[in-house]
């Protein structure tokens, strides 16, 4: 999937792909997307409880090489 | 406007505080208006790393204040301290585990804009002035402001 941009938070311990994922959303324009790449397994369900909480729209997860991949899109 | 969480910090050790921060970035990451209260032991995480505090009035507090010295990096684990060794190994285990500092949490919540507090009456307890404290402290309050606040914040906790 192409996005905007992209965000690699390997090797990053909760809660700071999440921290990194809001810091970077700051940035980006309503309506851009944003791929996160994580090897933190918590990081499956907090993306998507991220963007119910934020109201941003969640796009999808894959799972490649026991890394996790996120797309989202800002919504708000 | 966004929903409002609040975390009294009560206590002052290593991993209670390191529980605190993650959630409070947590929060603040999950575009919650995120408020600390430090009181107590708790103001341990604020208070500047070096020297003895400016505010103490007589040897009671000054005592206090060298035992009972500040800043983040000298909080002591809750559970097998062994006077710091265990703190020491346990730092080196979240390194490992690539788990920020929490140095590096204060500043996250710094960044993302978490408020930071501090409780009035255990700063006079604790003979701690608004010097002794690290500058991402925003106020200096009494409960009302933390009841005011509290009521309205959908997330209430006390660490």
């Amino acid at each position: 999937m192409q996005t905007d941009f992209e965000l690699d938070t390997t090797g990053m311990a909760c809660p700071v792909p999440i921290v990194k994922t809001a810091k970077k959303m700051r940035e980006m324009s309503t309506g851009q997307t944003l791929k996160i790449i994580s090897d933190d397994d918590g990081f499956r369900a907090d993306i998507v409880a991220w963007c119910e909480s934020t109201g941003n729209e969640f796009l999808q997860l894959e799972e490649t090489d026991g890394k996790l991949i996120g797309y989202v899109r800002k919504a708000v | 406007m966004s929903e409002k969480a609040s975390i009294i910090v009560f206590s002052g050790e290593f991993d209670k505080v390191l529980a605190a921060f993650v959630l409070a970035n947590g929060a603040a990451a999950s575009g919650m208006d995120v408020t600390m209260f430090f009181t107590f032991w708790g103001l341990n995480v604020i208070k500047k790393n070096k020297g003895p505090i400016k505010g103490a009035k007589n040897w009671m507090q000054k005592m206090m204040g060298i035992m009972n010295r500040g800043g983040y990096s000298r909080l002591a684990l809750s559970k097998f301290n062994m006077g710091g060794i265990g703190k020491a190994m346990m730092s080196k285990i979240m390194k490992g585990e690539k788990v920020q500092s929490l140095e590096e949490m204060i500043a996250d919540a710094a960044d993302l804009g978490v408020n930071f507090l501090a409780c009035k009456m255990s700063m006079d307890v604790m003979g701690v002035c608004k010097e002794d404290l690290i500058p991402e402290v925003k106020d200096i309050v009494g409960v009302a402001t933390y009841i005011a606040n509290a009521k309205n914040c959908a997330i209430n906790l006390f660490i």
